[in-house]
C-alpha cells in the first residue's frame, strides 16, 4: 500500500546519510517510480510544518533539519561550521544555479571576469558539481548544484530559489 | 552638461573586473540601464581605470579594452554629421549589447546578495549526521583495486603544481613517518589524507606511502560500503 511505502521512505531517509537518488528508492521499497514519487510528495506533505523536510535535488532526495531551527540545533549540537564564501563565489554560485547546466565561458560571460579558480574552489566545497559536457567545441564540462549547495542555503529544492525582483525575465530568457 | 563629473566618482573598492565597475557608476548615474549612455560614464570609467595598480595584466587589458570602447563611442557623440561608418554603427550595437550584458550582471549580482545573506542567518538544512565507524573488524579485508579507484577519484581533485612555484619534494620515507605518526593519534579517512596533499605529487607519495604500510602489514584499510568512504588505522602490533 502507498502508506506502507511512505512510511518506509521516511524510515530510509532518515537513516542514510546522504542523499539517495529515486531509482534507489525503488529498488528499496520494491515500488515502481510513479508510487515512489506519489509516496514522496505525501511525505514532503506530511512533514508541513516539522522540525524535518523533505529535500529534493533534481533526482535526489533527503532528509534535513527545517532552516528555521538551525539556530537550536546549533546550539544543541555545535555541528560543524562551513567556510565561509566571497562576494565573486556567491554570484558564480547564483549563475550556476539559475542556468543549469553551464559551461565556465558562459558564466565568464555574465560576470566579465575569469571565474576558473572561484569555479574549481566551490567545486571542491561540493557545491557544484560537474554535470556533463557540452557539445560545443572542446566539450566544456558543464556545472550545476549540489544537495549541499541546498542545505547550505537552507533550500528545500531549486524551485525555492529566491526570485529577484527585476530581471527575472532576464534570467529566465538566458535559459534557453 | 546636465550631469556634472562630480556625480560620478563611486566610492574606490576592488571591482574584479570592468563589467563590475561600470555596473556600479551605471547604477550611480540613473536607476534604469537602459537609459544610460555609456559615453557619459566614460569619464568617470577612465579615472577609475587609471587610479588602479597595475596587478593583473591580464585583467588590466580587459578593463583598457572597455575603456577604449567607450572613448571612442564618447567621441562619435560628441562629433555628430557624419554617416557613420560600418566600425561606428557597430559601436552603436555595442553599446546595446554592453547595457544588456549590466542588466543581466546586476540581475545576478541581486540573486547573490540574497543568497548571501540567507547564509549569513544561520539557514542551514543539516542532514542526518554520518554515523561514526566502528573500530572493530567488521569489514571484508579491502581490495587493493578498490583503494586505487578511491585514489583515482580524489587525485583528480587536487590542482596540479603551479608552473612558479617550487614546492617540497617528499620522500617516500619522510611520507611513511608523517603517515604512521598520524594514525598514531587515531584513525584517518583515505579521502581526508589524500587531500591534504599541496599538490598532485605529493598525493602521489602520500598513496604509494600508504600501500607501503599496508604490504608491510602495518596499516589496515576498511570500508563499510562500496563508494562509502575508506578508512585507515594503525594495526596493532602482533602479539
Amino acid at each position: 500500500m502507498t502508506t506502507d511505502v511512505v512510511a518506509a521512505l521516511e524510515a530510509i531517509l532518515f537513516s542514510s546519510n546522504r542523499p539517495l537518488k529515486v531509482r534507489e528508492l525503488q529498488q528499496a521499497t520494491d515500488a515502481d517510480r510513479n508510487s515512489v514519487e506519489g509516496a514522496l510528495e505525501k511525505l514532503r506533505e506530511s512533514l508541513d510544518g516539522r522540525g524535518v523536510m523533505l529535500m529534493r535535488h533534481h533526482d535526489e532526495v533527503h532528509l534535513a533539519t527545517r532552516p528555521e531551527y538551525a539556530g537550536a540545533v546549533r546550539r544543541a549540537l555545535r555541528p560543524e561550521v562551513s567556510g565561509r564564501l566571497s562576494q565573486a563565489a556567491y554570484e558564480t554560485l547564483a549563475i550556476v544555479a539559475y542556468q543549469q547546466p553551464v559551461s565556465r565561458a558562459r558564466v565568464e560571460e555574465v560576470r566579465g571576469v575569469n571565474c576558473e579558480s572561484v569555479l574549481g574552489n566551490l567545486e571542491l566545497r561540493d557545491l557544484i558539481v560537474e554535470v556533463g559536457r557540452g557539445s560545443g567545441p572542446g566539450q566544456p564540462k558543464l556545472y550545476g548544484t549540489t544537495m549541499r549547495f541546498l542545505q547550505v542555503m537552507g533550500l528545500e529544492s531549486l524551485d525555492h530559489l529566491p526570485t529577484p525582483s527585476e530581471g527575472a525575465e532576464l534570467v529566465e530568457r538566458a535559459r534557453d | 552638461m546636465e550631469t556634472a563629473p562630480s556625480r560620478l566618482p563611486v566610492s574606490t573598492s576592488v571591482f574584479e573586473g570592468p563589467l563590475e565597475l561600470l555596473l556600479a557608476l551605471v547604477e550611480r548615474e540613473e536607476v534604469d540601464i537602459f537609459k544610460v549612455s555609456l559615453a557619459k560614464v566614460t569619464d568617470a570609467y577612465l579615472a577609475e581605470v587609471a587610479a588602479r595598480e597595475v596587478a593583473d595584466p591580464q585583467e588590466m587589458a580587459e578593463f583598457l579594452w572597455m575603456a577604449a570602447r567607450m572613448l571612442l563611442l564618447k567621441s562619435i557623440r560628441l562629433l555628430p554629421g557624419e554617416t557613420p561608418t560600418d566600425e561606428e554603427t557597430e559601436l552603436l550595437g555595442w553599446e546595446d549589447e554592453v547595457r544588456q550584458r549590466l542588466e543581466e550582471y546586476r540581475a545576478y549580482k541581486e540573486i547573490a546578495g540574497e543568497l548571501l545573506e540567507r547564509a549569513q542567518q544561520e539557514t542551514f538544512a543539516f542532514p542526518p549526521p554520518a554515523r561514526p565507524v566502528e573500530a572493530g573488524g567488521q569489514e571484508e579485508p579491502l581490495d587493493v583495486d578498490f583503494l586505487v579507484e578511491a585514489f583515482n577519484r580524489v587525485l583528480a581533485r587536487i590542482p596540479p603544481r603551479p608552473l612558479v612555484v617550487t614546492g617540497r619534494t617528499w620522500t617516500l620515507q619522510e611520507k611513511l613517518d608523517v603517515i604512521t605518526g598520524r594514525l598514531r593519534e587515531g584513525p584517518i579517512e583515505l579521502v581526508e589524507l589524500i587531500l591534504e596533499s599541496e599538490d598532485r605529487l605529493e598525493a602521489v607519495v602520500t598513496f604509494v606511502a600508504l600501500l607501503e604500510l599496508v604490504r608491510r602489514s602495518l596499516v589496515r584499510v576498511k570500508q563499510k560500503e562500496r563508494f562509502g568512504p575508506i578508512h585507515v588505522e594503525m594495526r596493532e602490533p602482533a602479539g
